[in-house]
């Protein structure tokens, strides 16, 4: 019997033993073996007579034998133990705020406490928590392992002792030297030669690390790591990357690395396709997985990602070599279904302008060649007025583009679409005096359209009525008493037309070139019958055949310059002006002496403002002999200056003129016309954009 | 022109144009600590304008997508990472306290 119970007791006791074994076997180990790897395997085990509030904290069984209270205290601790070994301190503190001072699960709380602040490095913090502990309790064990680890003092008199080799491995784990041994040799090859790509052992160094340290600190190693993946990026040779992708997780925005990869092919030439693949990869593959970011901000970066695409493309396409003939067609249908798709998928501001630009163009070049009404005119048309709708629908302080649609339904008649806009318009009280005058303008074309209409004469003078009584201030009143003796003579009344003619002209000084054009206009906007017209069409032919003074060519130029700047365009303005302006352009180049007065800058704004004196945009300038006047006057050198922001490529002279820009700024200031203050703050800030922008060109060339 | 245009909001708030919306209001914090609004209302404005136009979806997207930022240096991070303490795995951490 007693051989049998020794042989019992025999077999029972190496059970025991096999079942506390693992803690104190590897502790026994830890300086022989790959001691990382040990101490990455411990495991605590409860001691006999430990309480199971303790224990509860890591075994599922001791946590069944407590009550229900208690159970769900301890699961609260588990819980943000486990927050905190995660780095989630705030949360995890604030869920230990339920736990009583009474509750056994207090020495955790106040335990955690000090964990939080010891990760922190505020040993203060900590000592001041863990001084607090019941040194017979399992928190007061591990603070005093931790704190003695630091080299600190005891934390109390009555704190428990703290076992050399815990200390040991404490000490061990938070020096990590051989991860930080590792991490400084794969440091030291990017230092010594930062522009060379990594070579396949790097790669398989990174890689290792990463796999194999990871858990000693997963913080630093993955920060370590994306680092070096950021250094492959920038090494501009995609094969390292590859494997490294795969391993390494990327930032919480892009955890397969591919918008990384779509912005490294961005800056590489002819990589449209690795680019399309890495996009459509994140925007479909990764971003739905995404769940660290919105989905207001995943969809705008799914509409910023094909806007550059878009952007990618057309850029291409303005650098594709040679001329006229010679030029590649550039099909740009590409960006367009990528710009269409990225203002589908957030209201993206930049997006829907490149997209009206795009679909401009196309227009222009279309409507260069082709005859009004053709189909393709009349498709790309009305493609153009959706994608500004679809515009000033998300943006209504798009002003320009919402008054170009506003002048589209004014030419197209539809009155009711349009003044639906100018009532938008006339709500958001806006300072801009292009948008503020519209309601005077749209009684002006209110005025026009009833003259066409069969007996709408005297709805024509009353809109005109009303036009008066909101005139803007800015605007010569001259052209309305034109304007009433066109509406005399659609009436058929001649002698009427003659009476109010001759007031208007004697109101404008005699009879010049300025009013035979301000007559024209008059009577081709109120759709007086073609034979009346004509007489006035040869007045104006016979001018263009005479040698002009400057005075006649600059009192058109200010009346053109209200037409302009008010975009009351009529059918014949832009024939006729451009031919005068271009007599006023030879009479710039050819003569001195010009005298700096109101007639000249307005006459000046409306040359700048159609560029007449050089259509070629890319040999753009304004002529010498303002020259001098650009320096002093701030309306001369806003219509010299100001058509830049129209054209491309001019931020080197944007640049040359700062001193301008500058003194356009101070203007803008201290004007007292309400135009013309709107009018020189937008130029100085569109140019002084333009300049800056060049600066950054110059300081990164390459960069798209 | 538009205010996205015209101004750099991050830089504005002196942080870099990938930061996270974290570090955006962090820096955004202490600089209306810096310049409150009774004593700098000025620059107070441009603050907090930067720092709504960096809240704004398509800012953030813009920023996030834009040109890849240099690469940060490595021994930095190691420097950093000797002067912090890891955090210890949660069974590791709790076997510290077995009894001897």
């Amino acid at each position: 019997m007693s051989s049998k119970k020794s042989k019992s007791k025999n077999r029972k006791k190496p059970q025991r033993t096999r079942r506390v074994a693992p803690t104190h076997a590897m502790l026994a180990n830890v300086a022989v073996a790959d001691r990382f790897e040990v101490m990455l395997k411990l495991k605590p085990t409860p001691a006999k007579d430990e309480r199971d509030e303790d224990v509860a904290i890591f075994s599922r069984a001791a946590r069944e034998r407590l009550s229900s209270e208690l159970q769900a205290e301890a699961e609260i601790v588990a819980t943000a133990l486990e927050m905190i070994s995660k780095g989630d301190y705030p949360p995890a503190l604030e869920s230990l705020t339920c736990i009583a001072r009474s509750s056994p699960f207090a020495q955790w709380r106040l335990f955690l406490r000090g964990l939080a602040a010891f990760y922190q490095c505020d040993l203060a913090g900590s000592r001041a928590n863990w001084s607090r502990l019941d040194p017979t309790r399992r928190p007061a064990r591990m603070a005093a392992v931790l704190n003695a680890s630091e080299g600190q003092p005891p934390l109390s008199e009555e704190a428990p002792p703290a076992p050399q080799r815990q200390v040991s491995i404490a000490r061990d784990l938070r020096l990590r030297t051989e991860l930080l041994a590792k991490a400084r040799k794969i440091a030291a090859q990017v230092q010594a030669n930062p522009a060379e790509p990594f070579s396949v052992s790097q790669v398989q160094a990174v890689l290792a690390l990463y796999k194999d340290l990871r858990r000693l600190d997963p913080d630093f190693v993955l920060a370590f790591c994306q680092a070096c993946m950021l250094w492959t990026f920038s090494h501009g040779h995609p094969e390292p990357l590859l494997p490294m992708k795969q391993c390494i997780p990327g930032p919480a925005h892009d955890p397969g690395w591919n918008l990384h990869l779509f912005q490294f092919f961005f800056g590489v030439l002819d990589s449209t396709t690795e680019q399309a693949a890495a996009a459509d990869q994140y925007i479909h593959g990764d971003l739905p997985r995404v769940e660290s970011i919105t989905k207001e901000l995943a969809n705008a970066l799914a509409s910023e990602i094909r806007l550059k695409q878009a952007m990618y493309d057309i850029h291409t396409s303005r650098q594709s070599f040679g001329f006229g003939l010679f030029r590649p067609r550039v099909d740009l249908s590409a960006a367009e279904a990528h710009l269409n798709e990225s203002v589908k998928l957030y209201p993206n501001r930049e997006a829907h302008r490149e997209l009206v630009s795009l679909v401009d163009q196309q227009y222009k070049l279309l409507s260069a060649g082709a005859p009004p009404g053709e189909a393709r005119k009349v498709q790309i048309e009305k493609k153009l007025i959706d994608a500004k709708a679809a515009l000033v629908k998300n943006f209504p302080d798009e002003i320009d583009t919402l008054l170009e649609l506003i002048d589209h339904y004014f030419e197209e008649g539809e009155f009711a679409r349009a003044s639906e806009l100018v009532s938008q318009l006339d709500g958001q009280r806006l300072d801009d005096p292009r948008a503020r005058v519209m309601p005077w303008k749209l009684k002006l074309l209110e005025a026009m359209h009833a003259s066409r209409l069969k007996g709408g004469l005297k709805e024509s003078r009353a809109a005109l009525d009303a036009a008066e009584q909101i005139w803007p201030s800015w605007l010569s009143k001259d052209w309305l008493c034109f304007l009433r003796a066109a509406v005399a003579l659609r009436g058929g009344d001649q002698a009427e037309f003659e009476r109010l003619h001759t007031l208007a002209c004697q109101a404008c000084g005699g009879e010049s070139l300025a009013t035979d054009m301000m007559t024209y206009a008059a009577i081709q906007q109120m759709n007086v019958v073609s034979a009346a017209v004509k007489p006035w069409r040869a007045r104006l032919e016979a001018h263009l055949k005479t040698k002009l003074s400057r005075e006649s060519l600059l009192q058109l130029g200010a009346f053109c310059w209200d037409i302009a700047r008010a975009r009351l365009h009529f059918r014949g303005y832009h024939l006729y002006s451009a031919k005068f302006g271009k007599q006023l352009n030879r009479l710039f180049k050819a003569e001195k002496n010009w005298e700096l007065t109101d007639l000249l800058r307005r006459g000046c704004l409306w040359a700048g403002e159609h560029r007449f004196w050089e259509p070629d945009p890319n040999t753009y300038t304004p002529p010498k002999v303002l020259h001098e006047m650009t320096k002093v006057d701030a309306y001369i050198a806003a219509a010299c200056f100001g058509p830049y922001n129209s054209l491309r490529s001019s931020g080197q002279k944007a640049l040359k003129a700062r001193p301008q820009i500058d003194m356009l700024a101070e203007a803008a200031k201290n004007e007292r016309d309400p135009f013309y203050r709107h009018h020189f703050e937008s130029v100085s800030q569109g140019l002084l954009s333009l300049a800056l922008e060049y600066e950054e060109y110059k300081r990164h060339p390459y960069r798209f | 022109m538009t205010k996205s245009t015209k101004i750099n909001p991050y830089a504005v708030l002196g942080v870099k144009g990938d930061a996270t919306l974290a570090d955006v209001r962090s820096a955004y914090l202490s600089l209306v600590r810096q310049y409150p609004p009774d004593k700098a209302p000025e620059r107070f404005r441009e603050i907090h304008e930067a720092y709504e136009m960096c809240k704004d979806p398509i800012m953030q997207a813009a920023a996030l997508t834009g040109p890849l930022s240099d690469p940060p240096p490595l021994e930095v991070l190691i420097a950093k990472a000797e002067s912090q303490r890891p955090r210890f795995p949660k069974l590791v951490l709790l076997a510290l306290g077995d009894q001897p």
